[in-house]
């Protein structure tokens, strides 16, 4: 009976050895939503027809150089990760603001890829001047049942191009950004948040946004949670849990008592104390954002998705167009 | 008649001349905006929470999360927090053991004042701050309606900002206080330009910028690079043509800078020249420092945004090794 009792002991002790020896630690990220890049990624938008007074997304993108930029917008919808695409052309330091009910009406989970492209071939450049924000409404029920209404802002991710892509990867028809580090900065991997007990503060959301693959063919993928995530509540006590954020293009996840599913249930895992914890969660490769609804503490609020270790290499292979016309003749 | 007409063009072409000179200074050319810096996405050994604010009836309050990241490593933390009039707290060594959180209310530290926190990873055997780049941030934040002059309530969350450490920085033996040495050799420049995109004031009526200094010394409270330097500019988002408009003072302050849009001396001028597209951008420098947007709701929009930066600064900040 002892020797059974210490072999179990020895096992949860490996067990745990190897969990935390498979976390990646911190490195210094690039990516950030505070600076200017070649490519912008929204995160998330959502627009209704109906009720746009409650139910919308305003994005703005602006240009911070003082040289003409024309822009690629590629929408991508969650449901069939299908893509739309429009240019728009940015004069010297102009902003312009599009409204997701305007541009996308009427889809309920969506993200936004904006790439300077150069204005005669269409193919990405690496002219890091583009930022952009962007304000999110949306009624209770909304972002999933059981929400909360919410509100708030967040700033888009911005890629930085290092230098030009190479000229094998934009042949007329389709252009490979490289998100390796070399050419573009690389997408996150491991994703970090700290969260509340849901029975504290109920709907929090995690969404994330796939940034690897093949527009072209309506193959992007990289938003789902690739390996075993991890919670750690308060006295630092560990859960892993998996099918959490489950997704192609974009995942979202909601933080419920049985969602992660952890052992005890989240909620009387993450007791004691303040009821609160930290969620890390290795996805494909992307980016993402902590959505917390309104709710009767009143903390609440967007965030970016902290990261802790990049993705190597993602590509993503864009469509490619001549944009004749977008830019009026000086 | 026709001649004073036409110095007045003259006179008109050159302002603009000078504005677009002006302009040169306030922005970076493009090519020289940098890439890495701090951000509120990644880990570092410094943390900086640009806005922490409480009032007696928690109506208004902030509450932050720091946690520890790393699996292996433990972190000891000191707090440095500023108040709005450069009076500094700190608050000497929290020990953080792998992937440990702290959390609390800003109403239970920092009670009925507004400042900026700075959190510093420190060795706990010199007393001296060490690269650790494990910690993280967050923070969420509730306003009352009218807490910032005008506009409507606030919530919303922000994540702190962090700055990497590249070395140890160095920290003689004897000694009652340590250098940050912002110049990305030790740790990350400080941002130092910003472009900030705003909504007409008219239109949404309480936008408010806050920055807070990382120049100076905190030990002896004397703290800079919250205020903005030169001229900032106010452009039109150039639907109906660029409009442009030069305004001074837009951040005034030492340690801290706020600005409620409204409060300004110039704002007819800015609801003029963003009356065209109904929003545009604010670009201006100060001598360093982090900052955040908040749009309060009452317009249409509303939320608390990382300001864009697009130029760095070397600066250096002097804390107590408490």
């Amino acid at each position: 009976m002892k020797n059974l009792l210490k072999l179990i002991i020895m096992l949860c002790a490996m067990m745990a050895s190897i969990a935390v020896s498979a976390q990646p630690e911190p490195v210094n990220i690039p990516l950030s939503d505070q600076r200017a890049g070649a490519v912008l990624v929204f995160p998330y938008y959502s627009s209704s027809m109906i009720n746009p007074a409650t139910h919308d997304t305003r994005m703005t993108i602006s240009n911070v150089s003082d040289t003409q930029q024309i822009v690629h917008l590629l929408m991508i919808d969650s449901q069939l990760c299908e893509e739309q695409d429009i240019f728009i052309c940015l004069n010297k330091r102009q902003s312009c603001e599009l409204l997701a009910s305007d541009i996308d009406p009427d889809v309920k989970d969506g993200y936004l890829i904006a790439i300077a492209v150069d204005s005669t071939t269409g193919c990405p450049v690496n002219k890091n001047v583009l930022i952009g924000g962007a304000f999110l409404k949306m009624p209770a029920n909304t972002l999933h049942s059981s929400a909360g209404a919410v509100s708030g802002a967040y700033t888009a991710e911005a890629f930085y191009a290092k230098q030009p892509i190479a000229a094998a990867d934009c042949d007329g028809v389709t252009a490979v950004i490289r998100f390796d580090g070399t050419y573009y900065d690389q997408v996150g991997k491991y994703l970090t948040t700290d969260i509340q007990a849901p029975s504290v503060i109920p709907g929090q959301t995690i969404v994330t946004v796939g940034l690897d693959g093949d527009l072209s063919l309506n193959d992007i993928h990289g938003a789902g949670q690739s390996a075993t995530g991890l919670v750690y509540n308060s006295i630092e006590r560990l859960a892993s849990f998996s099918r959490f954020l489950i997704g192609i293009c974009m995942a979202k996840g909601v933080i419920t008592d049985t969602s992660p599913k952890v052992v005890y249930r989240l909620n009387k895992f993450l007791s004691g104390g303040q009821n609160f914890g930290t969620m890390k969660i290795p996805i494909g490769a992307g980016v993402g954002l902590f959505i917390v609804p309104e709710n009767t503490k009143g903390w609440s609020g967007i965030r970016p998705m902290h990261k802790l270790t990049p993705h190597p290499g993602a590509t993503l292979v864009v469509p490619v167009f001549a944009p004749t016309g977008v830019c009026p003749v000086p | 008649m026709h001649a004073i007409k036409k110095i007045a063009c003259v006179l008109c072409v050159l302002w603009a001349g000078l504005s677009s000179a002006a302009l040169a200074q306030v922005v970076p050319p493009t090519g020289s905006i940098p890439n890495l810096g701090p951000s509120d996405q990644k880990a570092g050994s410094v943390l900086v929470f640009p806005l922490v604010v409480a009032n007696v009836t928690k109506t208004a309050d902030t509450r932050i999360t720091i946690s520890n990241i790393s699996s292996k490593k433990s972190a000891t933390i000191n707090f440095y927090y500023i108040s709005e009039n450069c009076s500094v707290l700190d608050t000497p060594g929290m020990f953080l053991t792998p992937n440990q959180s702290l959390i609390f209310a800003a109403s239970d530290l920092y009670p009925v004042d507004r400042g900026y926190l700075i959190v510093v990873a420190f060795d706990p055997n010199t007393n001296c701050p060490i690269q650790n780049n494990v910690l993280m941030g967050s923070a969420y934040v509730k306003l009352p309606s009218g807490y910032l002059g005008t506009g409507g309530p606030v919530n919303d969350g922000y994540n702190a900002e962090a700055f990497w450490a590249y070395q140890n920085p160095a920290c003689p033996i004897a000694g009652t206080t340590a250098l940050l040495n912002f110049d990305g050799v030790t740790y990350d420049k400080v941002p130092s330009s910003f472009v900030v995109q705003v909504q007409q004031p008219a239109l949404s009526p309480g936008q408010t910028i806050i920055t807070a200094g990382l120049s100076g010394s905190v030990e002896t409270g004397v703290i800079s690079g919250a205020a903005t330097t030169g001229t900032s500019l106010v452009r039109d988002a150039g639907k109906s043509g660029p409009k442009l408009l030069s305004i001074s003072s837009l951040l005034v302050g030492t340690c801290f800078g706020r600005n409620n849009l409204d409060s300004h001396p110039n704002i007819i001028q800015i609801n003029n020249t963003l009356s065209g597209s109904g929003y545009g951008t604010l670009e201006f420098n100060t001598m360093g420092g982090v900052g955040l947007l908040i749009t309060p709701s009452g317009g249409k929009w509303a939320g608390i945004q990382p300001l864009h930066t697009v130029g760095l600064k070397d600066v250096t900040l002097e804390i107590p090794r408490v």
